[in-house]
């Protein structure tokens, strides 16, 4: 569902217990955002599918009630736009470091 | 706090407004059945069919602690059951009928049209009412959405 998908990650990006002295590697940091982009693409896919099998159950003429589908529909929709949101999110805050002059 | 609680708690509702939808049509539908089923060897007609409904409260401790856990505020609604109306059947003077009795009267269901009409319109405005808050509840989201844009 739709609420899997944090504005903040259950898991912050950066550990908050780690002291600021204590270096962490870009590539640990890259690798904890990746898996939490990665279990969010994997929440929306499952939405997705979720759609589609009631999709296909009600086209077949199974007992799905039309608001059911159309329900999930909105749902699925609104965590699309949710990802959207924070892939932009994350794209630029990726250009702004990279405009850095170095 | 779960972002789509206001999705499910309309959903229940519509679902619930559904087979309310059902069961009046059920009563339209046999507004003249004499024979729904034999008592003693005899017909009798049919009876008027009402929905009780129920909050929709978790029956478990798990989901209840899960909730807790959640935040989640309100709940649904669920259809807990259907009664059968008491009322008295309604006789009808009709001495052709294969089901009257000894003085020409027929037993007829003690399903009052009019009653049954109001109840239809009343259930396709709950149903429209609930779609309206589910709407409400989206716009909300999707507002959320564009914080920032």
């Amino acid at each position: 569902m739709i609420d899997t998908i944090r504005f903040a990650p259950a898991k912050p990006v950066v550990p908050s217990g780690a002291n600021p002295g204590n270096k962490l590697g870009a590539a640990e940091l890259a690798k904890s955002f990746n898996s939490f982009l990665n279990e969010a693409i994997d929440n929306l896919n499952r939405q997705q599918a979720e759609v589609n099998a009631l999709n296909q159950s009600f086209v077949i003429g199974e007992a799905v009630d039309v608001h059911q589908l159309t329900i999930a529909a909105e749902k699925a929709f609104l965590s699309l736009e949710l990802a959207v949101q924070v892939r932009n999110k994350a794209i630029e805050a990726y250009q702004e470091i990279m405009r850095m002059q170095i | 706090m779960k972002l789509t609680n206001g999705f499910d708690i309309s959903a229940s509702a519509l679902t619930a407004q559904r087979f309310r939808m059902d069961v009046i049509s059920s009563n339209i539908a046999n507004a003249d059945t004499t024979r729904a089923r034999t008592v003693n060897g005899r017909w009798v007609p049919y009876q008027r069919k009402v929905v009780v409904m129920e909050p929709n409260r978790p029956t478990s401790f798990s989901q209840l602690f899960q909730n807790a856990l959640n935040g989640q505020a309100g709940e649904g609604v669920r259809v807990s059951r259907v009664i059968e109306d008491d009322s008295p059947f309604r006789l009808v003077y009709n001495p052709t009928h294969p089901d009257a009795d000894e003085n020409g009267y027929v037993q007829m269901p003690n399903v009052d049209i009019l009653k049954e009409m109001v109840d239809l319109i009343s259930a396709t405005r709950s149903y429209e009412a609930n779609v309206t808050a589910l709407n409400a509840t989206k716009a909300m989201i999707s507002k959320a959405l564009e914080i920032g844009k």
